[in-house]
């Protein structure tokens, strides 16, 4: 059996027996002990693909040219724009194939969302703004004021910005309402 | 409109420290051909995607945190419970609290079962998906991804028996896909 074909301990890294890849049970690890079990698939035997070098066109005019590089055969379209491609501008994306142009693109306005590695939730933090300072009431007198900014500024957003700006309205209302009380009951002590 | 992700039963935080109050929290979704790995801290979130013809395994790793916890959480149980049987009035009351409110730490923690580690490998590398930190869930995940890979794999598994056939050398035993399926295995 071929050490090669087999992966290493995700502890320490020695080739694992047999078997703790036949994925039916834990087994450990021989060279230290760590109880593991791997499934493997297709891919993993599956040699390294290299990547497609793209062939210059042999007939001018009589095939059709990469909008990039104009010397090079078209292998494909790019599914957004429709420009011919070679097979260096042949980029996947998922199931699709799309232009380095498209791609760029695509990343800088954030409308490939097989892109998106990374998102901040204004819904989210508003409502954590209003719910979080409950604990200690009193910090609630900013975190009202901020998460009633955050909801209308970063509107419109699902259900959890509608409550967050519903509680924090309600918030500021409490505060207001405390607040004309003890200026009242101050005024009344003065007189 | 609908989203087109299924989420995986599982949450949970990775990065390995048993006090990881501070580590995201992690969930895991099955999207059209790939898997989503979401983490989450505060409003933030980060996404990581594994392409199901791209995943060359999936892997567990048992861990001791489940028995360091229950180490921790047992001894607090029994003492504030003998505290709370052994004092009177306002003490009483404080300890049941304590003792009601580790009990039920120690309660769901048995219920949720024994800990690991699950790891997706591609040719790039490893990453660990904080969303199955227990053995419960990282079998049902193990079930529920091996039918979608292998069959995202297929025409992989078709080459790579076409090319074992044209060269009778034994490898390494055949994964997912290449041979009958095998018996679901029990994850202890």
């Amino acid at each position: 059996m071929s050490a090669a074909a087999l992966p290493g301990c995700l502890a320490c890294g020695a080739t694992l027996p047999p078997a703790a890849v036949s994925a039916v049970a834990l087994a450990p690890c021989l060279a230290c002990g760590v109880s593991q079990r791997w499934e493997l698939f297709p891919a993993f035997r599956a040699p390294a693909e290299a990547p497609a070098p793209a062939e210059a066109i042999a007939a001018p005019g009589e095939e059709a040219a990469c909008a990039f590089h104009p010397g090079k055969r078209a292998v494909a379209s790019c599914g957004r724009c429709g420009l011919f491609v070679c097979a260096l501008c042949e980029l996947p994306l998922g199931e699709e194939r799309i232009c380095p142009t498209c791609l760029e693109s695509g990343r800088a306005s954030g409308k490939l969302k097989d892109l998106e590695s990374h998102r901040f939730l204004y819904d989210r933090l508003a409502l954590m703004l209003v719910t979080y300072p409950l604990l200690f009431f009193y910090a609630s007198i900013l975190t009202a004021p901020i998460a009633l900014f955050v909801s209308i500024r970063y509107w419109p957003g699902k259900t959890r910005m509608a409550i967050a700006l519903g509680v924090a309205l309600l918030e500021i209302a409490g505060w207001a309402v405390l607040i004309l009380v003890v200026v009242a009951s101050l005024s009344r002590r003065n007189k | 409109m609908k989203s087109p992700y299924r989420r995986l039963r599982g949450r949970g935080r990775r990065g390995g420290r048993f006090f990881a109050i501070a580590a995201p929290l992690s969930t895991a979704w099955i999207g059209p051909d790939h898997l989503l790995a979401v983490d989450m801290f505060g409003a933030s979130e980060d996404y990581r995607r594994f392409y199901f013809r791209e995943i060359q395994a999936l892997a567990v790793k048992r861990t001791i945190r489940y028995e360091v916890w229950t180490g921790i959480l047992a001894p607090l149980f029994l003492v504030t419970l003998w505290a709370t049987l052994a004092t009177t009035d306002a003490a009483r009351i404080s300890f049941g609290i304590l003792a009601a409110l580790f009990g039920i730490l120690l309660l769901v923690h048995l219920l949720r079962g024994p800990t690991c580690r699950f790891y997706v490998v591609t040719r790039v590398g490893r990453e660990e998906l904080g969303a199955f930190a227990r053995f419960r869930a990282a079998k049902r995940a193990l079930d529920t991804l091996r039918p979608i890979v292998v069959a995202a794999q297929r025409e992989v598994a078709l080459a790579a028996r076409r090319a074992r056939a044209a060269s009778p050398a034994a490898e390494a035993p055949a994964p997912a896909g290449e041979s009958a399926p095998e018996a679901v295995p029990e994850v202890p």
